[in-house]
């Protein structure tokens, strides 16, 4: 990861302003539903807003906190193993992505 | 690119991050060590957070259990603790997106903020678990 300290700045505060309406908008979105039922969850996922925000606030969050964990990573990890933890955090935040995406996708099209 | 021995500290890397038990207290190492603190809670509640759209994609029963956990005891801390690190994150990130403009790093200022952020979190996350909760109305 040498000499690209400067984009990684530049995308870490980038992902965190994107982050501010999203996160404003989880909050009261998502927090407003905690006790619907699978029905009411799924046609509140199911509307094109709704369902494009929560993918691009697990996105983007995932992102910036690949980013972040990095940071904790190169903080405090001087072994092999931090190789080894940084392949796994690509992978959850890869993971988290395709995750996100794909349920949103069967929600909005394949139920 | 020289890359150090596997399992040897690099010797002329990045220096070692100050440890946790060196500091004095203060409000503004608070917020800092609690800003890493609820980052990482956000990467564990975001894997969760997952879980339930895909839940909600494929496994009614799963989505159940997970609507019930919620509204249990226990699963009232884990949505309390997720709120307000968001609320904390999300706030801290505008002190520190503010701090990138070269503004409010005065030691003073920099600890009343910390101070700011630490009650307006609580109360933001107050209000939002209140309205969640009180609108379960079950």
């Amino acid at each position: 990861m040498a000499h690209k300290g400067t984009g990684t700045f530049i995308i870490q505060r980038a992902t965190a302003a994107l982050l501010i309406p999203l996160g404003i908008w989880f909050l009261v979105g998502v927090v407003s539903h905690l006790g619907a039922d699978y029905d009411a969850a799924r046609a509140w996922l199911a509307s094109p807003l709704n369902g494009v925000l929560v993918a691009l606030f697990i996105a983007i969050g995932a992102w910036h906190m690949r980013i972040g964990m990095a940071e904790i990573i190169a903080d405090y990890i001087y072994s092999g193993l931090r190789t080894v933890l940084d392949i796994l955090n690509w992978l959850v935040c890869l993971a988290l992505i395709a995750g996100a995406v794909y349920a949103v996708y069967t929600v909005s099209f394949a139920g | 690119m020289a890359e150090p021995a596997q399992g040897a500290r690099p010797q002329f890397e990045r220096p070692l991050s100050p440890h946790l038990q060196i500091w004095r207290f203060t409000a503004t190492m608070a917020a800092s060590i609690t800003h890493r603190g609820t980052g990482m809670v956000l990467y564990g509640g975001s894997i969760l957070l997952a879980a339930w759209a895909l839940a909600l994609a494929f496994s009614p029963s799963l989505f159940s259990g997970v609507s019930g956990f919620v509204k249990s005891p226990i699963g009232f801390i884990f949505v309390a603790g997720y709120v307000w690190s968001l609320c904390f994150h999300l706030l801290n990130g505008l002190r520190h997106l503010y701090w990138d403009t070269g503004r409010g790093l005065a030691p003073k200022t920099a600890s009343m903020t910390a101070w700011a952020i630490y009650g307006a979190s609580v109360v933001l996350a107050a209000v939002i678990l209140w309205a969640g909760y009180a609108g379960m109305g079950a």
